[in-house]
């Protein structure tokens, strides 16, 4: 069981910088996945603790062992390319022995770690096969178990289930976790759809043009943000965000959003704000499922009227779009009853919303209450 | 008059059979067809378009048979799965090309431009080529291309497939506002069956190169006619537990578990069936409840607004959707319940039983 | 945007055509048949009906010598008798001989130097460019040209003798044993270029990643090519051996410039020994039969090579 340690790594391509000033604490026999959008380094990062590229500046070390210099072949870590790349010149056999066979172990030996992961990932049936014909989903299997036969001390995945089917993927999310417990090994997973990676990892470190925006258990950083970004990346449904300026006196603050709506804040949150100092560009986040409908339950809350524009129907939820004046809140309609074009009165939990800086993206202090 | 009639079309590949095919997709409606991969879903869209002609039946397009017809005469555009923008031109005239083509006046090619532009948010990327441009931009631009030419439907081949996830779940919504403000109709293709569910007026499942199922989201989703069907549709997908019925059809039975069933099915005594509950439609077991199951958690997936719950059912891995957080895997109990009124029960054939 | 109408837009598509030749730019098969037939024309004159008349010939006895013209070989009908003559003639068995022991010797060691050189050239480096020209320069030079660089580089006084500055001057070109030895040189230093295009364009069509990944699971460089790049690359390596197989038995100019096949018979190749028939001996119905023969044997041979190739790719 390895831990690896990401040390201030920049890495630089020509002008453009990928990665810039990361550090990462990776604990042994955890499932870290490396969370972000296109191009925000998160790939590059994986490269360079697999070695396939080399940091700018800083370093990586394996269970505190600086790694630079170490060629690819000794670093023994089990890599899952995005597409595979399963040897298609080979069976299926021939895959899962390719790395046994290099380490020149005796042909029975092979043979029986070679049945043992193929009866593992289910691909047994498939052995004598070329691995070419294989289905896609059996090709992630093989992958996979090319790389686990070897025991490697560090597992990284890039982009593993982004090709498979819906279906096939709800199963293999369970799957990998399973297999991670089992193996044992520390795995990196890069991926940047924040639901693969809520359910599968033991911590998110959340990653946005090459710069580290904030580590941590999914639902610390679900329930918990530290910046705008991160608060609208994680999370199912998404966030939503109202971007606005702060108006008012001091006691009798309002949020003016950009869209027209305004809010009316409390003597709590005007103390909260009244540090940031007023016209200041805010932004207020609450998620879809702080807003209700009905009566009010807490005086904190903040009451709106606003129009029902459009409802979405995801697997067994409802959101609706509301509309007030030109800004929208996306609420749950929990309760099935909302027709397109209702006027609605409905309230936005005070506990649950979040504040941000609009300017710098930092979450302004406590909560908006 | 229905936008699209597609009628008992048959198309026969090397292998693979399509068909027979009914459908009609009727004006300003978002038709969504979902699906596994490689059921067919495509090449319903290329029937439609004209890229292929149907070996038996007919598509008729605004109510002529297309047979009568050249294709582009079908006034039918087309989003592609790769965008296929040409790479070698910019954002403006990707947009036009299907107006220069068909010889419209300068004014009126500028108009459409304008107004579409317009709407879709492009204005600052025309200039630009594709490669310039960022997938979301690129994708609005190839969705501009469809809709300048003022056609009569609008054709959608996984269009934002190639996105990252948060952008997909955003444009899928502008993709329907769109759709809902110009009152247009498309024929909207994903096996990403949230994506279709979420914004589509009616769907069709096509399994196996056949129309399985059609209706609206909702009907597709609370009673889907086929164990097939129930696959498709729902992330987690559904839990589907293999089975017979007891002899007057009031009770299914699967390893140690009993089920009763609340309005009793016609089958004969020993039937093989499967049973199928949402994982949303199972709840923790009250202490008084009647019917109870023990399961044992082996792990759980936070999601925030809500938590996927692992557990074994007997033999059985099933998943628990439930609202809200929990910390760790022994804050779930030990027994469940199912929502008597959501279970779906399927005959040895697959097909539903019941209501 | 506007309400939908049904009427067509189009009008162009609506005009109807005449005639045969108006069509032939719509129709895809016709214009393919008038295109392709100007290459069809081509390809009687210059290849079957050259062929047929060879074939002609080589049932005849005919030579320049008896006077008459070619079309009127059937008088000296002999129905196999070439072709019997050709299998017993010690001459020629002899000059297939040494063809075969230059091509032995050569084929490989311009294969395993080809391969070696693609490999190099598979990763970027300092200077790759240059010297991918450089490397490629041999090829496009004349073969006869060839011929005449070796034959001054191999003079008993000539610069190769001077370089090695051993006390026994060799004789490459009229020595028994060299003279072979010094041709296969040549060839080799003009064609390994072609092997090595060949070969490095096949590996680069290996997928990096599977290398990569190959790597990753712990392979040194060599295991990674003896059990990635050498199997996925088979195709090719069969499209280059049969290529060069077939142009290292006709080899003639290289051979004709630096020994004119000597000395005596020694570097004798079956092209020479053909060349020495015609021109010398006039005898065109027998080298007519010869020529046949080999033909059919060597498209045996490229044809089983080509064969096992797409067998391969699948």
């Amino acid at each position: 069981m390895t831990s690896v340690q990401i040390n201030n790594v920049t890495k630089r391509f020509g002008d453009f910088t990928a990665v810039r000033d990361l550090t990462l604490d990776i604990p042994q026999g955890q499932f870290i996945a490396l969370l972000g959008p296109s191009g925000c380094g998160k790939t590059t990062t994986m490269n360079m603790i697999a070695g396939l590229e080399n940091p700018s500046e800083g370093s990586i070390s394996f269970n505190g062992s600086d790694l630079s210099g170490m060629r690819l072949q000794d670093r023994n870590i089990g890599f899952v390319f995005q597409n595979y790349a399963i040897f298609t010149h080979l069976t299926v056999y021939k895959n899962l022995s390719y790395g046994l066979e290099v380490r020149r172990l005796a042909r029975s030996e092979i043979d029986r770690k070679v049945r043992a992961m193929a009866g593992r990932m289910g691909i047994s049936h498939r052995l004598g096969e070329a691995a070419s014909r294989l289905s896609v989903n059996e090709m992630q299997k093989l992958a996979i178990g090319r790389s686990a036969i070897v025991e490697p001390r560090v597992f990284l995945l890039d982009e593993p289930l982004s090709n498979l089917d819906a279906s096939f993927r709800a199963y293999m999310r369970a799957e990998l976790k399973v297999l991670q417990r089992e193996f044992g090994q520390t795995m990196i997973y890069v991926t940047h759809d924040q639901i693969e990676a809520m359910s599968l990892a033991d911590k998110i470190a959340i990653i946005d043009q090459g710069r580290l925006m904030q580590y941590g258990a999914p639902l610390d950083v679900y329930n918990d943000p530290h910046s705008r970004f991160v608060a609208n990346f994680v999370g199912s449904p998404r966030i939503n965000l109202l971007d606005g300026r702060l108006e008012g006196e001091s006691g009798r603050l309002k949020l003016l959003l950009d869209g027209g709506a305004e809010i009316a804040l409390s003597a709590g949150a005007a103390a909260e704000f009244s540090r940031v100092g007023f016209a200041q560009a805010v932004t207020l986040g609450i998620r879809p499922q702080h807003i209700y409908l009905g009566d009010r339950r807490s005086p904190e809350d903040i009451g709106m009227r606003g129009r029902v524009e459009e409802i979405e129907r995801v697997g067994p939820t409802r959101l609706a779009y509301l509309q007030v004046g030109q800004t929208r809140f996306l609420s749950v309609d929990s309760h099935d009853r909302l027709s397109t074009g209702e006027e609605i009165t409905f309230y936005l939990r005070a506990d649950k919303s979040l504040a941000f800086d609009l300017a710098t993206g930092d979450r302004l202090g406590g909560r908006l209450h | 008059m229905n936008t699209i009639s597609i009628r008992g079309v048959i198309k026969n590949y090397p292998n693979f059979t399509l068909g027979p095919i009914d459908l009609t997709v009727q004006r300003g409606e978002l038709f969504g067809i979902l699906g596994p991969p490689s059921s067919g879903k495509t090449s319903i869209l290329k029937l439609i378009l004209g890229l292929v002609r149907p070996d038996h039946g007919r598509v008729l397009v605004g109510g002529v048979d297309t047979d009568k017809i050249e294709v582009a005469e079908r006034q039918i555009s087309m989003v592609f799965q790769n965008l296929a923008l040409f790479p070698h031109m910019s954002g403006r005239q990707n947009i036009t090309f299907p107006l220069t083509e068909r010889g419209l006046s300068k004014v009126e090619i500028a108009t459409r431009l304008g107004a579409v532009s317009d709407v879709l948010h492009v204005g600052h990327v025309l200039h630009k080529n594709p490669a310039q441009m960022s997938g979301g931009e690129r994708q609005r631009i190839a969705l501009g291309r469809a809709l300048a030419p003022d056609s009569r439907a609008i054709l959608l081949d996984e269009p934002i497939a190639a996105l990252d996830a948060r952008l997909r779940e955003e444009m899928r919504v502008e993709l329907k506002r769109l759709q809902r403000m110009n009152n247009q109709t498309f024929v909207y293709v994903s096996h990403d069956e949230e994506e279709v569910m979420a914004i589509a007026d009616r769907v069709a499942v096509v399994i196996a190169g056949r129309v399985v199922q059609v209706g609206t989201p909702d009907e597709v989703y609370q009673r889907p006619n086929s164990l097939a069907v129930a696959r498709e549709v729902g992330s987690p997908p559904m839990n589907l537990f293999r089975g017979r019925f007891t002899a007057n059809g009031s009770h299914f039975e699967c390893g140690n578990m009993t089920m009763a069933i609340a309005e009793a099915i016609d089958v004969p005594a020993g039937e093989e069936g499967t049973l199928g509950i949402r994982p949303e439609d199972i709840h923790q077991a009250h202490d008084h409840a009647t019917q109870r199951f023990q399961v044992s958690v082996s792990s759980i997936e936070p999601l925030g607004g809500y938590t996927i719950v692992n557990a074994l059912l007997g033999e059985q891995l099933i998943k628990i959707r439930v609202t809200g957080q929990l910390e760790s895997p022994h804050d779930y109990g030990g027994s469940v319940a199912f929502d008597a009124r959501r279970i779906h029960l399927f005959d040895s054939e697959g097909d539903r039983l019941g209501i | 945007m506007t309400e939908m109408t049904a009427e067509p837009v189009l009008d162009k598509t609506r005009q109807r055509r005449r005639g045969y030749w108006s069509s032939v730019s719509l129709d895809g098969r016709k214009l393919g048949f008038w295109l392709a037939a100007p290459a069809v024309m081509m390809l009687i004159f210059i290849v079957i009906f050259p062929l047929a008349m060879q074939f002609y010939l080589s049932l005849t006895w005919w030579t320049p010598l008896d006077g008459v013209r070619w079309y009127r070989a059937y008088e000296s009908f002999n129905i196999g008798d070439n072709y019997l003559r050709l299998l017993t003639d010690g001459a020629l068995w002899a000059a297939l001989g040494r063809t075969f022991l230059l091509m032995i010797v050569a084929i490989p060691a311009q294969f395993m130097l080809g391969l070696g050189l693609a490999y190099l050239f598979m990763e970027q480096f300092v200077g790759r460019k240059l010297f991918y020209s450089i490397i490629l320069t041999p090829m496009m030079i004349v073969p006869a040209v060839v011929g005449l660089i070796f034959f001054l580089l191999f003079q008993s006084t000539g610069p190769v003798n001077d370089t090695f500055g051993l006390p026994v001057s060799f004789s490459w070109l009229t020595d028994v044993h060299r003279a072979m030895l010094s041709v296969i040189i040549a060839d080799t230093w003009q064609w390994t270029p072609l092997m090595f295009l060949i070969l490095l364009a096949g590996m680069l069509g290996v997928p990096r990643d599977q290398l990569t990944a190959g790597r990753l699971l712990g392979a040194s460089n060599w295991q990674n090519f003896r059990k990635i790049i050498l199997p996925r690359i088979k195709s090719v390596i069969a499209i280059a051996l049969v290529l060069r197989t077939v142009e290292c038995f006709k080899i003639f100019d290289v051979v004709f410039v630096m020994t004119k096949g000597g000395p005596g018979v020694e570097t004798e190749t079956i092209s020479l020994f053909l060349y020495k028939k015609t021109f010398a001996d006039l005898d065109w119905s027998y080298v007519a039969a010869i020529g046949l023969t080999i033909l059919f044997s060597l498209s045996l041979i490229a044809a089983c090579g080509m064969a096992y190739a797409s067998m391969k790719k699948n």
